[in-house]
């Protein structure tokens, strides 16, 4: 059963059209990633999804409801981390969490036990009487994280939620997308970090332009480009070297050169790793290191969009 | 239900923040203190005039003659001295100032001589002697009505007690420091609006607006409950300061403190109307700080918040602290709630109006 989805969402901002058409669906369970550089239109489509923007026209519909004519009932089942952190510096970690849980109509004993359980979830129980402005980076971005998920949201959007911190934040944010997962939340995860993406997301979609130019697994994404592979050589010293003759070695599509590194793209069914390395030996060229790269997410997103996502 | 959450971390947010509370507490006991003592000779009611000398020529016995004696020993109490003198040494003690007054008497009348130099000393001489006249022209009109009546009068041993003096009564006024409590704490008032623009600012600076926007709240709760806190805030900051000034530096509130209270109050709405108007039509929190400040400064000076002003014109008017000092010192010493009502009805009516200007605002725009 698919929790979202969204059928030929367009959103402008007066002649720009920011998002053009936009059909998606994201099953329930899945930690759905959402790829694009700035200005794709993945913000806006996630505002209008979470309630932020009204769509220009197209449809959202969240568990089989429109948004448009169920906005309580959307509003009550997302939850959204967003990117920038968004708490309150004179609020102590459990008034924060505490504030924002109980504007989803919870009360009494049952909002102390979720807002407990949700520091408890981001490993902010101990500090749950401090003032954000005495905490890390890192732990703002968790506690930003419990505000979004005290009120048992189905469905969780997390726009970038692990910017400027350190690799041990950032290694519990993902354990903890992991483990909402688990606890049976559906979440759109947008990132700029590619690894991140293919650690965690089980189904990725590219943006571009407003338009889902690519979506599947990761696997699937990376087979859009499996006819190509790169074969990265480190030499001692590059002089002498002549480009020509590799790239008259069979399956050779490209050479290109930085400093002492040559990466040749080449035909993925054709096996010409030791006709590379005997040209090497031949020109008398010291091999530092060699590296046969499979395609990434990152080969795949500059493949089809033209463009590196940080762009 | 909302509401009241908003409204209660709107007031945990103010009290946390230190700066704002010192400047709504801290700032005007120290105002009131230092302008209470720096100008306390401006409210000054009682000046000492020392001892008045008074000569006296009395041109031959005439019938003034034992009424004045009479008038004479009665006044000597008083820290006035009279010495008999002849015509010239009196008339040319006046010229050089040795004296404070000079009386002649003869039959034709009394004749009173001042130097224009002796001030409030010649005033008072010519406010007895005109006591004492009024006293021998009431005698003169009972002897021509009953003999009999006016020589029971003459005996009488006071010359004072059969003319009934009537003094008017300047009513009581504040000293500095009662003036500066009251013109302080409503000036302080309009500066709360400053709080109010942080508090709805203070969400995008925060980032915190969206997140309010994504939760199952409407914008007007968030609006109303924005007020609230606001309102509660400064409000008892205001309370508070009016409490410090009463019981510590022990100024005087009259007898109606809660009208006082009342009027505060409405003080207090209108800087929140202001502040909560300036925070919905100016996206730029700066701008409305700016505005907030000339207003309110403007305000204080028209107002009489730095200086007193004895008779306010049309001009003084514009500000909402005139009428707001006005009504509060009426009611404080004079028991006077003639100014109350204008007073509130300019406050409520300023207030309504920013709040419809704020809350037009709100409908135009998508976010908070």
């Amino acid at each position: 059963m698919n929790i979202l989805e969204l059928t030929k969402l367009t959103k402008k901002f007066g002649d720009f059209i920011a998002v053009d058409q936009l059909t998606l669906s994201i099953a329930e369970g899945e930690i759905f990633g959402l790829l694009g550089a700035n200005g794709a239109g993945k913000s806006t489509t996630i505002n209008m999804v979470s309630g932020l923007i009204r769509a220009t026209s197209g449809e959202i519909q969240l568990m089989g409801k429109s948004i448009t004519n169920n906005r309580h009932f959307a509003k009550m089942n997302i939850g959204v981390v967003p990117q920038d952190i968004a708490i309150y510096e004179d609020l102590t970690a459990y008034e924060n969490v505490k504030f924002f849980a109980g504007l989803y109509g919870l009360r009494g004993t049952k909002l102390d036990e979720q807002v407990k359980k949700a520091l408890e979830f981001v490993g902010l129980s101990d500090r749950h009487k401090s003032f954000p402005k005495n905490f890390s980076g890192g732990m703002k971005r968790r506690l930003n994280i419990a505000c979004a998920i005290a009120h048992q949201p189905k469905l969780i959007i997390m726009d970038e939620p692990t910017v400027g911190i350190d690799p041990q934040s950032r290694n519990y944010i993902l354990n903890s997308v992991r483990k909402l997962n688990e606890m049976g939340c559906t979440i759109i995860y947008t990132s700029h970090y590619m690894e991140e993406v293919e650690e965690v997301c089980s189904q990725i979609a590219i943006v571009d332009h407003g338009k889902v130019i690519a979506e599947g697994t990761k696997e699937q994404l990376k087979s859009i480009i499996t006819d190509t592979k790169d074969v990265w050589v480190e030499v001692k010293n590059i002089d002498g070297l002549k480009l020509e003759p590799i790239q008259t070695i069979n399956g050779v599509l490209g050479v290109e050169v930085s400093d002492n590194q040559i990466k040749i793209n080449s035909d993925m069914g054709v096996n010409n790793l030791n006709a590379i390395i005997q040209h090497f030996i031949t020109n008398q060229i010291e091999i530092h290191s060699i590296q046969e790269k499979e395609p990434n997410l990152e080969s795949v997103f500059l493949t089809l969009t033209g463009r590196s996502l940080r762009d | 239900m909302n509401i009241w959450s908003m409204t209660l971390k709107e007031i945990l947010v103010t009290i946390r923040n230190k700066r704002a509370f010192i400047f709504m507490l801290a700032f005007p006991i120290i105002l009131i203190l230092i302008l209470g003592t720096a100008l306390s000779n401006n409210f000054e009611n009682t000046s000492s005039i020392g001892k008045i000398h008074i000569l006296y020529y009395e041109e031959q016995a005439n019938s003034y003659t034992k009424p004045f004696h009479d008038f004479m020993a009665a006044v000597k109490k008083s820290d006035l001295s009279f010495e008999k003198t002849t015509k010239d040494a009196g008339k040319q003690a006046i010229a050089k100032a040795k004296a404070d007054g000079y009386i002649e008497l003869s039959n034709k009348g009394i004749d009173l001589y001042v130097n224009n130099t002796s001030g409030i000393s010649a005033s008072v001489i010519q406010g007895l002697l005109k006591g004492f006249s009024d006293q021998y022209n009431l005698i003169s009109e009972v002897i021509k009505v009953n003999p009999q009546q006016a020589k029971q009068l003459m005996a009488s041993s006071s010359p004072t007690q059969h003319i009934k003096y009537i003094t008017l009564n300047p009513g009581k006024k504040p000293n500095s420091m009662d003036y500066y409590a009251v013109v302080i704490s409503t000036m302080i008032t309009l500066f709360g609006a400053l709080s109010t623009v942080a508090l709805v600012h203070g969400e995008n600076i925060q980032r915190t607006a969206d997140r309010l926007l994504l939760a199952p709240i409407h914008r007007y709760e968030i609006f109303i409950g924005k007020m609230l806190g606001s309102l509660f805030v400064n409000g008892i900051c205001v309370l508070l300061l009016v409490g410090f000034s009463k019981y510590v530096l022990h100024t005087n509130w009259g007898n109606h403190l809660w009208i006082v209270i009342l009027i505060l109050l409405s003080s207090v709405l209108l800087a929140t109307s202001l502040g909560l108007m300036l925070s919905y039509i100016l996206q730029n929190s700066a701008s409305a700080r700016t505005i907030i400040m000339i207003f309110a400064n403007t305000s204080a000076l028209l107002g009489g918040s730095w200086f007193a002003i004895p008779t306010p014109g049309w001009i003084n008017f514009l500000s909402p602290l005139t009428w707001e000092n006005e009504a509060v010192l009426k009611v404080i010493y004079a028991n006077d709630f003639t100014a109350t009502i204008p007073t509130f009805t300019y406050n409520l009516g300023f207030s309504v109006l920013c709040l419809l200007i704020a809350i037009f605002s709100l409908r135009r725009r998508e976010g908070l």
